[in-house]
């Protein structure tokens, strides 16, 4: 019996595998596109949310096991991480991908609404990737009027990059995770089920 | 390929996190200087010179927008510039450390590493299959474009995700019957044809980092650099 179950689970993160792999490319092929173009980088995180949706699902329906969604959360930013970025954006992935599989988890993987709720929260898992325009700015600031640049100049970057937008990347990633969910709900009644996948 | 120099990926690890721990502590040019020249350090040492030779200028040049041309330009469009150069320039040893991380580390060192590190069966399984797969979904996308063209389908979200996660599925179906096969599931020990381990040189460069951290910390400390 255990030998079994041990076959089985194998076999969970081998797909689970396969699927974080899915994931990771959809995040790749957007932040390469989003990443050179200052307003479609803050749009990023939004735009991710909208087309991971059904590979998030798939996850879920095909490898209902432990640890699979925190991987995926976590693997795009240890890559952030590794293309210089700071390492508070680990951080919000971890909390991301354990809430996310926490609450996953808390329906058996199986709960369709439980299900979606955990993808809004699994979005959010870059969102310390965009903590250093703030950390930066203010470090860039001091730095600068100390060597004489006027405040008015100042004032101006400030305006440019004002602190709510971060309100607004949760809001718009959260709103394009729902709607990301319903299209792969439909794609999924449409395709999978009538092939006998899902 | 040089393989005189073979780093534990365990230190490449602490190093790129420390990196970018300690750029953070401190904003001063000085700690700047002093971790850029530590990052080209450990890869010059790794006889990557042509990139080392690219990041110094990549540095000099930003370092040149921030202090030399500020004193001759200024406006609006200048500071949004200067602004993205400090950023860039602020996280360069980061990048040096990550790009060299990305280009030396093997997925079978990495994988080793893991099983090294003791991880539990259910982070390792997945993240080796991940680094696998990426080049079968370079080819499936390729056969899914050719067949759209065939077919005269125009580019859509769905007529590329469907196909591609219909092959993801029999993908991982055949990948677990042939990693079964290969005794995926055995409970004990797996062994693995490298061995990972620290020698003279990680302790070398650890150290030198670990005294470069030290000495951040005491200057900020006493109070020399901001």
């Amino acid at each position: 019996m255990s030998k079994q179950s041990n076959v089985k689970k194998s076999k969970n993160l081998v797909s689970a595998g396969i699927f974080i792999a899915l994931y990771f490319v959809v995040f790749a092929v957007i932040g390469t596109i989003c990443m050179p173009i200052p307003p479609l980088y803050l749009a990023m995180l939004p735009i991710i949310a909208l087309f991971a949706a059904p590979v998030y699902e798939m996850l879920l329906i095909k490898a209902p096991v432990r640890g699979a969604i925190t991987i995926a959360a976590i693997l795009p930013c240890l890559f952030l991480l590794l293309m210089g970025n700071i390492w508070i954006v680990v951080v919000t992935g971890i909390i991301a991908g354990v809430a996310a599989e926490a609450i996953a988890a808390s329906g058996n993987y199986k709960n369709a609404t439980r299900n979606k709720i955990s993808y809004l929260v699994f979005s959010l898992n870059l969102l310390g990737g965009f903590l250093p325009i703030w950390i930066m700015r203010d470090e860039y600031f001091s730095s600068t009027l100390e060597r004489g640049m006027s405040q008015d100049f100042v004032d101006k970057l400030e305006a440019m990059t004002p602190i709510w937008i971060l309100f607004v990347i949760v809001i718009a990633t959260i709103l394009l995770a729902l709607v990301g969910n319903l299209i792969s709900t439909n794609m999924f009644s449409k395709h999978f089920k009538k092939a006998g996948i899902a | 390929m040089n393989k005189a120099l073979r780093l534990d990926p365990r230190t490449k690890f602490i190093l790129l996190l420390g990196v970018n721990l300690l750029f953070l502590v401190s904003h001063s040019l000085l700690v700047e200087i002093i971790l850029v020249s530590f990052s080209l350090g450990v890869i010059l040492i790794d006889r990557k010179y042509k990139s080392a030779l690219k990041y110094l200028i990549i540095f000099l040049v930003l370092l040149y927008i921030d202090r030399g041309l500020s004193v001759y330009l200024s406006g609006f469009y200048f500071t949004i510039i200067n602004f993205i150069a400090y950023a860039l320039r602020r996280f360069l040893p980061c990048l040096i450390v990550g790009k060299w991380i990305l280009e030396t580390t093997e997925v079978s060192d990495f994988v080793a590493t893991m099983w090294k590190l003791k991880l539990p069966t259910s982070v390792i399984i997945p993240l080796s299959v991940v680094f696998r797969y990426f080049p079968t979904i370079k080819e499936e996308w390729n056969s899914i474009r050719s067949a759209m063209k065939i077919r005269g389908f125009r580019l859509s979200f769905e007529h590329v995700m469907v196909p591609l996660l219909f092959s993801a599925v029999m993908v991982s179906e055949e990948l677990s019957a042939a990693a079964l096969c290969r005794g995926l599931d055995n409970p004990g020990k797996h062994s693995s044809l490298i061995e990972i381990k620290m020698h003279g040189i990680d302790y070398l460069i650890l150290g030198i980092f670990l005294i470069i951290v030290c000495l951040t910390c005491t200057l900020k400390g006493v109070g020399v650099i901001s």
